[in-house]
């Protein structure tokens, strides 16, 4: 008799990836692999049986775990033989062809030095005690009556992660029009943490609705343009002590919406709070009765829900300082976002 | 990710066997129903004269929202000649849109949002210098709300009302003065307000506390003026001090708590707010607009307008949200 063992997490191991190079060498030895066991599948036949209850009882739902151990990720001509990830499609207003070239791309660890030495120093995103998490919710827990939610979630644990777990990140664009290329724009990012942040989502009228948190927490961003080629490079403008938390969304009481129309455009919709109150006043106020549930789920609203804050604590140009940068208990009552042709 | 992806293979390919669609090329007719979305522009053009490069996006976008934000301060740095803990832009209970008396939420409604960045070139060293980067709307409509207590920027306010609220705040000498203008109180008068420093009567874009009439400055009577109304052009008509004729012309930003944003309800161009390391004039089609160092806000000409009863009393707050502190929780 065969047994499916349950198990409480699955931890996605991915060891020594070095650069992008060895990462689709391994993908191919495991895709042969897989196959090598699809053609042998045929000449199987071991038998699915039920779990008892016993077996039942000890699974918990915890749902997938996922850390990436010694992480690396370098992409560009620098590591790739000249290989560059390019944006085509876009025009100028009049027009013209544009090309938006990426020309570096990383994901490293402490030490890469702005992507000069990514491959050397890898990076665990996670931890096996804390990952990112892929799950089902029960939504009576987030606001959501009576559904499963499905989460996909940072580590928790906010601001906390060891440095060994907080990537460093960097992108190089390059600007290309009608066949002339101006400068490049260079943008690091150091030691990353988005602990805290989820997206989730769950079916409801007639749509997938979801909410949002995004948490940014790092030490210094960093932007400077250099010359076509990515050399003589300017002043840096630096963002130290970003911290961002931005919250979209509030369970079914304020669902997030994404939608494309029949005419290709998209709309981005947060949910309005017109009509949650029953009555209002002379002047739009709400006038429910202080104990009605309306007038409850309101003022908590307002009290604690979705809130976005930003804080940059100095913003230094060329050595000179421009001070801090604050925004703070944004709270969106009503958006919507609609794309449209500009040509 | 490996592990995943193999078995996502074998899961499905288990399944291949049961099913039998297939897959048929688009014909030449499909394919040209399907379209790209150009909802992205990207412009780059240069100001020669002061060495700069500028690189512009601009996203197709509709946008209508509604919010509130405690706190919206830019740039809190210490600079001598202003007060300690000041900020370029310090904007308390800032809001966009309004609730009407309807209980209907009225947004705010931006055309077309774009990034754009400045790059100087150094001739010298030639290197390519980030000097200030601006997030501005092709249009823009609704209500701004906030106690503005400071503000870096161009905001210029156009005042246009009848001569009757002058005549309701001038004293007797005045109110001769002001017919011998041939002022009456039908009379349509029109100034234009802008960052100043209430104490010098000076224009002061920076850090600025009160918006009013600069030095120099005249109301100009432009419906129902009598034969001697020219003599508003005059000197002794002119603002002086934050002054004309003894009556006030410069006001406290914080007395504006709500603004309509918007020319005669059609979206206003040149709304944005930017940041950079030294004067940078921002080109909007053929208008272009200098920002100071540091963080500035520019509203256009024509995208505020108020009476005077408004400028000598303020303008309310309008309601923002279904709860409000300034409506008594309500």
């Amino acid at each position: 008799m065969e047994y499916l063992e349950a198990e409480r997490d699955i931890l996605i191991r991915i060891l020594e990836v070095a650069n992008m190079k060895i990462f689709f060498q391994k993908l191919k030895a495991r895709l042969i692999g897989t196959w090598l066991l699809i053609l042998c599948s045929n000449f199987s036949y071991s038998d699915l049986e039920t779990l008892t209850d016993t077996h039942l009882s000890d699974i918990d739902g915890a749902g997938i775990g996922i850390v990436l151990e010694d992480f690396v990720f370098n992409a560009g001509e620098t590591v790739n033989g000249g290989g560059t990830f390019e944006i085509n499609g876009l025009k100028t207003s009049g027009g013209d062809d544009v090309t938006i070239g990426i020309s570096q791309f990383y994901i490293a660890g402490p030490g890469s030095v702005q992507g000069a030495n990514a491959t050397d120093h890898p990076v665990n995103i996670g931890r096996l005690v804390n990952p990112f998490n892929l799950e089902l919710r029960d939504g009576n827990d987030v606001g959501v009556t009576d559904k499963a939610v499905f989460e996909f979630s940072a580590p928790t644990k906010i601001n906390g992660s060891r440095l060994s777990e907080r990537p460093n990140m960097g992108i190089r664009f390059d600007l290309d029009i009608a066949g002339t290329r101006y400068q490049s724009l260079e943008n690091h990012i150091k030691s990353l943490s988005i602990d805290g942040s989820y997206i989730r989502l769950w079916g409801g009228n007639g749509h997938v609705e979801g909410e949002l948190a995004l948490n940014i927490n790092t030490p210094e961003i960093q932007f400077f343009a250099c010359d076509s080629f990515g050399n003589n490079c300017g002043d840096t403008v630096n963002f130290r002590d970003v911290n961002i938390e931005l919250q979209l969304g509030s369970g079914e009481y304020q669902p997030v919406t994404f939608e494309v129309d029949d005419t290709g455009n998209f709309i981005f919709e947060v949910g309005t709070l017109a009509g949650k109150c029953s009555s209002v006043n002379s002047t739009g106020g709400c006038s429910s009765a202080a104990g009605s549930q309306d007038y409850k789920d309101l003022a908590k609203y307002y009290q604690s829900g979705p809130q976005s804050n930003v804080y940059v604590d100095k913003v230094i140009v060329g050595g000179q300082d421009f001070g801090s940068t604050t925004i703070s208990n944004l709270q969106i009552q009503y958006l919507e976002v609609k794309s449209h042709d500009l040509q | 990710m490996l592990n995943i992806f193999s078995k996502l293979v074998f899961f499905l390919l288990i399944f291949s066997s049961m099913t039998n669609a297939q897959l048929v090329p688009i014909d030449e007719r499909e394919l040209s129903n399907a379209i790209g979305q150009a909802f992205i522009n990207i412009d780059h053009s240069s100001d020669v004269n002061n060495s700069l490069d500028f690189t512009k996006i601009t996203f197709g976008l509709d946008i209508k929202t509604s919010l509130n934000a405690d706190l919206l301060e830019l740039g809190k740095y210490d600079v001598a000649g202003k007060a300690a803990g000041s900020a370029d832009i310090k904007i308390t209970d800032f809001a966009l849109g309004h609730i009407d008396e309807s209980g209907s939420i009225v947004p705010f409604e931006i055309a077309d949002p774009f990034i754009e960045l400045a790059f100087d070139n150094d001739s010298v060293t030639g290197k390519q210098n980030l000097a200030g980067v601006r997030v501005g709307f092709g249009g823009a409509l609704g209500k701004l709300s906030g106690n503005i207590e400071y503000l870096t920027g161009n905001i210029d306010i156009g005042i246009r009302g009848l001569g009757k609220s002058i005549y309701d705040k001038a004293n007797t000498g005045q109110d001769i003065l002001l017919w011998f203008a041939g002022v009456s109180d039908n009379s349509v008068l029109t100034a234009e307000a802008e960052l100043v420093n209430k104490d010098t009567g000076l224009s002061d874009p920076f850090r600025a506390q009160h918006v009013g009439m600069v030095n120099g400055q005249n109301l100009s009577c432009v419906e129902n003026c009598g034969p001697f109304s020219f003599l508003l052009d005059l000197d002794f008509t002119s603002s002086q001090g934050c002054g004309v004729l003894g009556i006030d012309t410069c006001f406290p930003l914080t007395n504006f708590k709500s603004l309509d944003i918007g020319n005669n309800g059609q979206k206003s161009e040149g709304l944005f707010v930017s940041f950079q390391t030294k004067n940078i004039a921002w080109k909007d089609g053929s208008n272009s607009t200098t920002a100071s160092r540091g963080a500035f806000i520019n509203i256009p000409n024509g995208g505020i307008t108020v009476n005077f009863d408004q400028a000598f009393n303020g303008i309310p707050r309008s309601r923002t949200r279904y709860l409000d502190p300034y409506f008594g929780g309500r």
